[in-house]
């Protein structure tokens, strides 16, 4: 399966919010869509999901154009959007067996996927629970939950791990590597972290475009000599920043020990580094990731 | 003995073949091709499976509308209503029921007066459960799903219409039998006329606001109409003495102003549109 981006724009009164985007993404792998916040992620992927229009260009699905499916587009789908409510009085067997009925699946269906879900997700305990006693934590969970109802083939996820605890994150990317063995996973996010580990491709956009996309290696790779290491004073420091990018700080009894993004070693005493996704953030965005 | 001979045959020709490779492989060597890389070959592969025959015929035959799916859907549709509509939305509208009867049976003026209080009030109310998912902050996850939110408010609407046009036949059953009389048609027939405009009002103003304030304004607003009409004798007058041609114009402007809110609903929360959605692009 194939869905690609034709130079989609979307423009919303006078501003561009994402602008002759292209991309292909193809069944058999996560990919990490990452970008700093209002680089126009969001909107990418509502157009992705069909449920914004954009300006120009147009979404393919295996050469089809996803605005002319319609239902049969949307029934391959599964999203779970960066900001969502729920119906607090349900409780999450409830609600994900809602889901199921919009999302076209059968009573006998739903049952065995709910059942399938709650314990992909860890919420298996709390099956029965009503949604409003529910933690931040959980509610993202279950947000998960229901975008995986469908057995989707193509699963798209708006910052999907904002508010899971470290041990919830680990479980939540043990999950998606596994996901996407056979479908197309997009992954909005701008924690470093989601992606390190799962991710097939790393597609970085800024201010509504692609800057690039790569494997997070070759990405690492092009950085390679680029990244440095010194233990600087905070004069030395001052100075430094006012030239060159920090990716990292680190206050030790020593002094200050420094990530430098540079061409050329910028102090005598820097060492190179090995180049890390952060260092990629902090290169393309000009800010800290957040890991 | 012919599988022996055809090895034979085979070996000899791998030979032949090998002495003549070694023969012109300086010649090759001055034409290096390089191998692709993995990602390369992988783009390639990536780009031809969109044009495999096999893969398209099963992608289409998997998405092809088949008969009697509008059918299997619409009930999807229904059995998703059970679920999410309130019961105590239901108990309302018995409870309105025993309150619209006990205002018929007590009344001092005329019975089928009271029963305006009430007419539009479960559809006003159930406004409020088919505008829920966008209330809630549902109607993204909603909007994505084989069934959209814009088909499910739909269906919602249909099934308060109708239960609110039920309501007003069992009221007038009701009130009809607990005072010792008949059906009066023409008191049914402005009952009906009332429910169609106040539907078309009450839903204009929900497709505005969000459920909640526009029920209360809307409610609001109602019964402040309606106790001024009651306690006017000439108003009361009036209202009994409509004649039929002005009852169906008013209930013509009310399916008018229905339909015209329910196409708007459906342009509104379309894909082809933005779906009424506003989109904050500043969490982009």
């Amino acid at each position: 399966m194939i869905l690609t981006m034709d130079n989609v724009s979307k423009k919303y009164r006078n501003k561009w919010a994402v602008k002759s985007f292209s991309l292909e993404l193809s069944s058999g792998g996560v990919y990490g869509l990452l970008g700093p916040n209002g680089a126009g992620k969001t909107t990418l992927l509502r157009m992705l999901v069909d449920i914004a229009k954009p300006t120009s260009g147009q979404i393919l699905l295996n050469g089809q154009p996803t605005e002319q499916m319609g239902d049969r587009y949307r029934s391959l789908l599964g999203y779970m959007p960066q900001r969502f409510g729920f119906y607090n009085r349900f409780s999450a067997h409830r609600f994900l067996m809602y889901m199921c009925s919009l999302k076209g699946l059968s009573v006998s269906q739903a049952a065995v996927r709910v059942q399938e879900t709650l314990r992909m997700v860890d919420l298996e305990q709390q099956a029965q629970h009503k949604i409003r006693t529910f933690s931040g934590g959980m509610r993202q969970r279950l947000g998960i939950a229901q975008a995986l109802l469908n057995d989707p083939h193509i699963l798209i996820l708006d910052e999907p791990t904002a508010g899971l605890d470290p041990k919830e994150r680990i479980r939540f990317r043990n999950i998606i590597g596994e996901l996407g063995r056979d479908r197309i996973v997009l992954l909005s996010t701008h924690i470093i972290s989601d992606l390190e580990f799962s991710c097939k491709e790393m597609i970085l956009m800024n201010e509504g475009q692609l800057i690039t996309r790569n494997t997070p290696e070759e990405i690492m790779n092009r950085m390679q000599g680029s990244v440095w290491k010194a233990t600087l004073t905070q004069q030395q420091l001052a100075e430094l920043t006012s030239h060159f990018k920090v990716s990292g700080l680190s206050y030790q009894a020593d002094g200050i020990v420094a990530r430098i993004l540079a061409k050329e070693q910028p102090v005598p005493q820097a060492v190179p580094e090995t180049p890390r996704l952060e260092d990629v953030y902090m290169h393309y965005f000009d800010e800290e990731a957040t890991s | 003995m012919k599988r022996t001979e055809n090895q034979d045959k085979e070996k000899r020709t791998t030979e032949f073949e090998m002495e003549e490779f070694s023969e012109i492989a300086p010649y090759l060597d001055q034409y290096a091709v390089e191998f692709p890389s993995e990602m390369e070959i992988d783009q390639t592969i990536r780009g031809l499976e969109a044009y495999m025959p096999g893969q398209m015929d099963q992608m289409n035959e998997q998405l092809q509308p088949s008969p009697g799916r509008s059918l299997t859907e619409l009930f999807q549709i229904i059995r998703g209503e059970v679920v999410i509509f309130r019961k105590s939305y239901w108990l309302l509208c018995a409870l309105l029921l025993l309150i619209g009867f006990w205002l018929g049976v007590r009344s001092t003026i005329n019975p089928y007066m009271n029963g305006l209080v009430l007419v539009p009030v479960p559809f006003v109310l159930g406004l409020l459960e088919v505008f829920k998912g966008r209330d809630q902050g549902l109607m993204e996850m909603e909007l994505t799903c084989k069934i959209t939110s814009q088909q499910l408010m739909f269906t919602r609407l249909i099934v308060v219409l109708a239960a609110n046009m039920a309501f007003v036949l069992l009221l007038m059953l009701a009130v009809s039998g607990g005072t010792g009389g008949s059906i009066s048609w023409s008191a049914l027939a402005l009952w009906y006329t009332q429910l169609l405009v106040a539907a078309g009002a009450s839903l204009w103003l929900a497709m505005r606001v969000r459920g909640g304030t526009a029920v209360s304004i809307f409610l609001v607003i109602w019964f402040g109409l309606i106790w001024l009409v009651l306690s006017n004798p000439r108003f009361i007058s009036l209202l009994q003495s409509i004649q039929t041609p002005v009852l169906i114009a008013l209930a013509l402007c009310g399916i008018l102003l229905l339909i015209s809110q329910i196409s708007q609903m459906t342009r509104k929360y379309t894909s082809q549109t933005e779906r009424g959605y506003s989109f904050d692009i500043d969490h982009g």
